[in-house]
């Protein structure tokens, strides 16, 4: 038995295993040919929603020391 | 958005739908647009791929020759105009209006219930699939960015087409900041550290004895960073993100519903629009070719 509490690395590869709705997916890609909106959701995101950041406006001082 | 100018790039793979069943993805479909000829304006798209025998590049020459005869007052004078013009075609395009019209009757229904019995206000199985699947299939989202040559103010602004929403208003996107969409949790993971689903996963799997906001406020601390880059490095920026998003799919459980060429575009505030990446006409014919 691997106690993957110990052994952070153990943790990793048990992870490399497919998760049940991995497995859900490809079964049901293989039936239909396409991929339920679920999985396109969690995989890819909400077609309405963005990933957004914002460049670091720096303080005067730092601007001042650009050469 | 950057103080001299914006950047819109884009991948170049449209997936479409091949009926009975799957998909046949092509890699040179075009996703980002000079608005006209000789323009201060992109545009840039995502989701929905087209409205059958009306393309997005017609009708955004379209849009462009409006601009023509009617000069706009500002960027979002031009991003107002698109929403009125591309709603009126995406309400009544004959390759939408079934689906908009069956996504929007579904959406009255209740959520199904399996421990329910079956109800004729309630979806069933199927019909909760096909509702999950339009209201996600059916959005097709705009950016709108560049500047008017008047008062070289950079200026961009967000437009969702929704099924089960009205005509979008033209979203501003601030100054400084940087908007992915399509396939945004890959963006969100890379450089926020996470995803709105492992946050979710998160906070519903009663491990989580804190609020939202310290989990947010811990999650915060992964985001990566930069300063107002210069115009080329914020290319090069745009790039890697759109070259990360591909590669991720190339290297995950999906299909490649991402890649093709990248294409990069510039509209500083001193020039015009300005490709930097543009695959050339017989791309396609290239395609495999050693070169």
């Amino acid at each position: 038995v691997t106690d993957t509490k110990q052994n952070p690395k153990a943790a990793v590869a048990k992870s490399s295993e497919p998760a049940k709705w991995v497995v859900e997916m490809h079964g049901h890609f293989q039936q239909s040919g396409s991929y339920r909106a679920v999985d396109l959701k969690r995989v890819l995101g909400d077609p309405r929603d963005k990933a957004e950041f914002r460049s670091r406006e720096e303080p005067v001082d730092n601007l001042l020391k650009r050469k | 958005m950057s103080p001299e100018g914006v950047v819109l790039g884009a991948d170049s793979t449209a997936s479409l739908s091949m009926p009975p069943n799957g998909f046949h993805y092509l890699n040179h479909n075009q996703k980002l647009f000079e608005l006209g000829e000789e323009s201060t304006l992109g545009v840039l798209t995502w989701g929905l791929a087209g409205l059958g025998d009306q393309s997005y590049r017609t009708l955004l020459a379209l849009l462009a020759d409006n601009l023509r005869t009617q000069p706009p007052t500002s960027v979002l004078d031009v991003a107002t105009r698109w929403s009125q013009q591309f709603w009126a075609a995406y309400t009544t395009s004959p390759a939408t209006v079934p689906a908009i019209q069956a996504c929007q009757a579904l959406s009255t229904k209740a959520q199904h219930d399996p421990a329910a019995p079956p109800n004729p206000n309630m979806r069933s199985v199927d019909e909760e699939a096909l509702f999950n699947h339009l209201k996600m299939a059916l959005v097709v989202g705009f950016c709108i960015g560049g500047h008017l040559p008047a008062n070289r103010q950079p200026d961009a602004y967000e437009l969702i087409f929704d099924p089960l929403a009205g005509q979008p208003s033209p979203a501003q996107i601030p100054q400084l900041n940087h908007r992915f969409w399509g396939a945004p949790n890959i963006i969100n993971r890379l450089i926020g550290g996470a995803d709105s689903e492992l946050r979710n996963l998160i906070l519903t799997s009663g491990h989580w004895n804190g609020s939202d906001k310290d989990l947010d406020s811990l999650l915060r601390q992964l985001v990566l960073s930069h300063p107002i880059l210069p115009i080329r490095d914020a290319i090069d920026f745009v790039h890697t993100c759109i070259l990360s998003t591909i590669k991720a799919m190339k290297f995950s459980n999906l299909s490649q519903i991402c890649g093709g060429p990248i294409e990069i575009a510039v509209i500083t505030t001193d020039r015009k629009f300005r490709w930097v990446r543009h695959k050339a006409w017989d791309a396609a014919i290239l395609e495999g070719e050693l070169l």
